[in-house]
């Protein structure tokens, strides 16, 4: 494809399409609609298929029924619809289901700032629905990582069989930057392929690599899916002998895969002493003052996170012997901060915080760089 | 278990003119419930509950005339009705 | 005389308890069945729900649907415990979303015979905003709704089609609130197809199900039950015969209800039973999408 000036939310709707993506339901939100709106345009002259439902709720529930007839699908939206999502991404993580919702966040809480961003749904993206429950969330930094991590977004759903969030914010998603994207056809596709014939199909066994291989409705495959706990054939139980291995198998899905799922970018120097850790839009901040700061002769490290959950343990452990300091920007009062104190001790991290609609700007993570050298 | 039927449409056990429709009655007791509709309600007596009051039983095959209101209203599809060539 | 699992066209047979596996042969209908799902059903002794089963299973058999071409959605409730033991596609989703799911489905999917099956609460209450944009949207899902005016699964709270002055466990003073008329909402939200009946008249339930599953938009077959466990107890109206049997005494067919005068009509408490819609006016919301796909096919060859 040529050079083209093209919005953050048009490079979701992009990638989306160029990973196979063949079903949209959503509801209008700002910053969000823009999305729809292309899918909206785009998806039937590809015979695929949109419908804007009457509430958030629904159009979860109906990419969920569309991905189980066989679609891959996404929604977008925005905070209060995302709280609206929370119950069918439970389902859709108990069902093991594959899809996407996009958060194009915005400041809340409540209706907030409906055209101002915000990072303030990190840690709903990780608890939103309630109970125990892993999930998948990815962070672009740019127009073009928005396309490229909308990709991996639905790669990820179908490869380990879970709902992937992509937590974008309203910078990312309303910026205009140029990007060249890549030809549509040549952009690696995960997709669903079921071995075992309809007569000897479990559809949630424990197989290798604890992803049971997902069978379509509608191809011959007929079997039960259901919310409730159930035994590998979909049956509900309340048997712990049933229950117990379930969820193993379901964080074995994901904890013995990290290395698969979890995306940084590592920027690390040597005798670095400070080290920035960002994400999304506060990322592009941080980048301007590292570059500003290493100008200055300063030696700074910085991770930055594209896979915000599972969280990076493991690269900021090794962050963490490094240097001395880390510093979070984030644009709310410390949401992903609290995982990096948790793993590198709260008086060595310092947040750097503004939650409300603007953004953490260079010059306060360069201040905050030079108070602390 | 309830100890009597209740039934607001208790009928005589008539048997049925001689060349009338006729029916067989299966009844899986695995499945049965002991809800009693199917004997309640039956128009030509051709069940009652046993014994224990649990389960019922097929009194009076030859009354049966197939109209397959058992069958279709054991919600526990426990009753299937054949109908039988005369 | 043995009351274990028997098969018998006599009294006082000995015969062997016979193995599930004979029993599903024992009728074409009964192979509609999961053969390795536990029965007997979750349902208490006496309940309409499986009597809606049967209905259900006889319709699809008689119209001779392929299995696999067959969807049953439900959401949170006894009524939505039914499409398990099934043997097509089966999705239990979250409480009051089924039709949600349903649409998705279908759309994704439009040679898919997508059935969606419901109780009063999980329709009605939660699911009334689903409910309502689904009609209005003519998709091609087939629902059933089955109306037994309380919140069973729960223990006996009341629902939006409680009558007014009953008693639930929420409403332990008699319900203060007005019931919502289920058929009469569908059909005002756009649904092209609705009948009602009652779980004494299956017959006319299994009919109204194959039309309702062959009529290409959103149709709806309200079956009206009962729940003597809870609504029944708290209100002393008997056993499950006794409340199948007043559950006839208190229904008119559509007939007999427009021969009665205006007064008779406005006063009328019955169940109104019959074919209350079929219009053929809207096209199914998944062909006219059929056709804008196929449009933009030709304008891009053009």
């Amino acid at each position: 494809m040529a050079i083209q000036l093209m919005q953050g939310n048009t490079a979701i709707g992009y990638g989306a399409i160029a990973a196979g993506c063949r079903f949209f339901a959503g509801y209008p939100i700002t910053p969000s609609t823009e999305v729809a709106e292309l899918m909206a345009r785009e998806l039937p002259r590809l015979g695929g298929k949109f419908i804007q439902m009457e509430d958030e709720i629904a159009s979860m529930a109906a990419v969920i029924g569309a991905s189980i007839g066989g679609l891959k699908s996404m929604t977008a939206t925005s905070g209060p619809g995302f709280s609206l999502m929370q119950e069918n991404i439970g389902y859709a993580c108990m069902t093991e289901v594959p899809c996407v919702v996009v958060n194009v966040q915005r400041l809340g809480p409540s209706t907030g700032g409906p055209t101002s961003a915000s990072q303030g749904d990190m840690l709903q993206a990780r608890w939103g629905t309630h109970g125990d429950h892993q999930i998948i969330a990815l962070s672009p930094v740019s127009v073009r990582q928005a396309f490229d991590l909308t990709v991996a977004a639905f790669n990820l759903s179908e490869k380990f069989r879970t709902p992937v969030l992509l937590m974008a914010d309203e910078i990312i998603g309303h910026m205009r930057e140029p990007v060249e994207l890549p030809d549509f056809a040549r952009v690696p596709r995960q997709d669903r392929i079921v071995c075992e014939s309809p007569a000897d199909y479990i559809p949630y066994r424990n197989a290798p690599g604890d992803v049971p291989p997902m069978a379509n409705f509608g191809t011959g495959y007929r079997y039960h899916v259901t919310g409730l706990y159930h035994d590998p054939m979909g049956f509900p139980t309340s048997r712990l002998d049933e229950i117990d291995p379930w969820i193993e198998r379901i964080n074995r899905k994901f904890d013995d895969h990290l290395d698969e799922i979890i995306l940084v970018d590592e920027d690390t120097m040597d005798g670095a002493r400070l080290a920035l850790v960002s994400y999304g839009a506060s990322a592009r901040s941080a980048r301007h003052a590292l570059k500003l700061a290493r100008q200055k002769g300063m030696r700074i490290s910085m991770l930055t996170l594209l896979t915000i959950w599972p969280f990076a343990e493991k690269a900021i452990e090794r962050l963490a012997g490094q240097v001395d300091r880390i510093l979070v920007p984030e644009m709310n009062r410390g949401q992903i901060a609290l995982e990096v104190e948790r793993i590198a001790g709260r008086n060595r991290v310092q947040r750097i915080n503004r939650a409300n609609g603007e953004m953490v700007t260079p010059q306060m993570i360069l201040n905050a760089i030079e108070a602390d050298l | 278990m309830m100890e009597s039927v209740q039934s607001g449409k208790t009928e005589q056990a008539t048997p049925p003119p001689k060349k009338a429709v006729r029916g067989q009655v299966f009844i899986y007791g695995k499945w049965c419930k002991g809800c009693h509709i199917c004997v309640t309600f039956c128009p030509t007596g051709v069940l009652a509950m046993d014994g224990s009051g649990e389960h019922p039983l097929v009194a009076h095959p030859e009354n049966c005339t197939a109209c397959h209101f058992c069958d279709t209203h054991c919600p526990d599809l426990a009753i299937v009705v054949k109908r039988l060539k005369d | 005389m043995s009351t274990e699992s028997h098969l018998v066209n006599e009294p006082e047979t000995g015969m062997d308890p016979l193995p599930a596996e004979d029993w599903f042969e024992s009728s074409e209908t009964l192979q509609k069945l999961r053969k390795h799902k536990k029965f007997p059903t979750i349902w208490c002794s006496g309940c309409g729900i499986g009597i809606v089963m049967g209905a259900l299973i006889r319709a699809i058999d008689h119209l001779g649907l392929d299995a696999d071409n067959v969807a049953l959605v439900s959401g949170i409730g006894c009524t939505a415990r039914m499409p398990v033991y099934m043997d097509f596609n089966t999705l239990h989703t979250t409480h009051g979303r089924a039709l949600a799911f349903a649409t998705g489905l279908k759309i994704a999917r439009p040679n898919l015979h997508v059935i969606a099956i419901m109780g009063d609460g999980d329709a009605t209450a939660i699911g009334g905003n689903h409910f309502i944009h689904a009609a209005r949207r003519n998709i091609g899902i087939t629902t059933i709704i089955v109306n037994n005016n309380i919140y069973g699964m729960t223990g006996g709270q009341y629902s939006p089609t409680t009558p007014h002055d009953a008693r639930a466990t929420t409403a332990p003073y008699g319900n203060l609130e007005y019931p919502m008329p289920i058929s009469e909402l569908a059909i005002t939200a756009g649904a092209t197809y609705v009948a009602r009946s009652t779980v004494y008249h299956a017959m006319e339930l299994d009919k109204y199900i194959r039309d309702a599953i062959q009529k290409d938009g959103f149709s709806l077959v309200e079956a009206v039950s009962y729940c003597h466990t809870t609504y029944g107890r708290l209100n002393k109206l008997g056993t499950a015969a006794d409340m199948l049997g007043a559950i006839k005494e208190n229904s008119l067919s559509r007939q007999a209800f427009e021969k009665l005068t205006p007064q008779e009509q406005a006063m009328n408490a019955k169940v109104v039973r019959g074919v209350l819609h079929n219009i053929d006016t809207r096209v199914e919301f998944t062909r006219a999408y059929e056709k804008l796909v196929e449009s933009l096919e030709q304008g891009v060859e053009n």
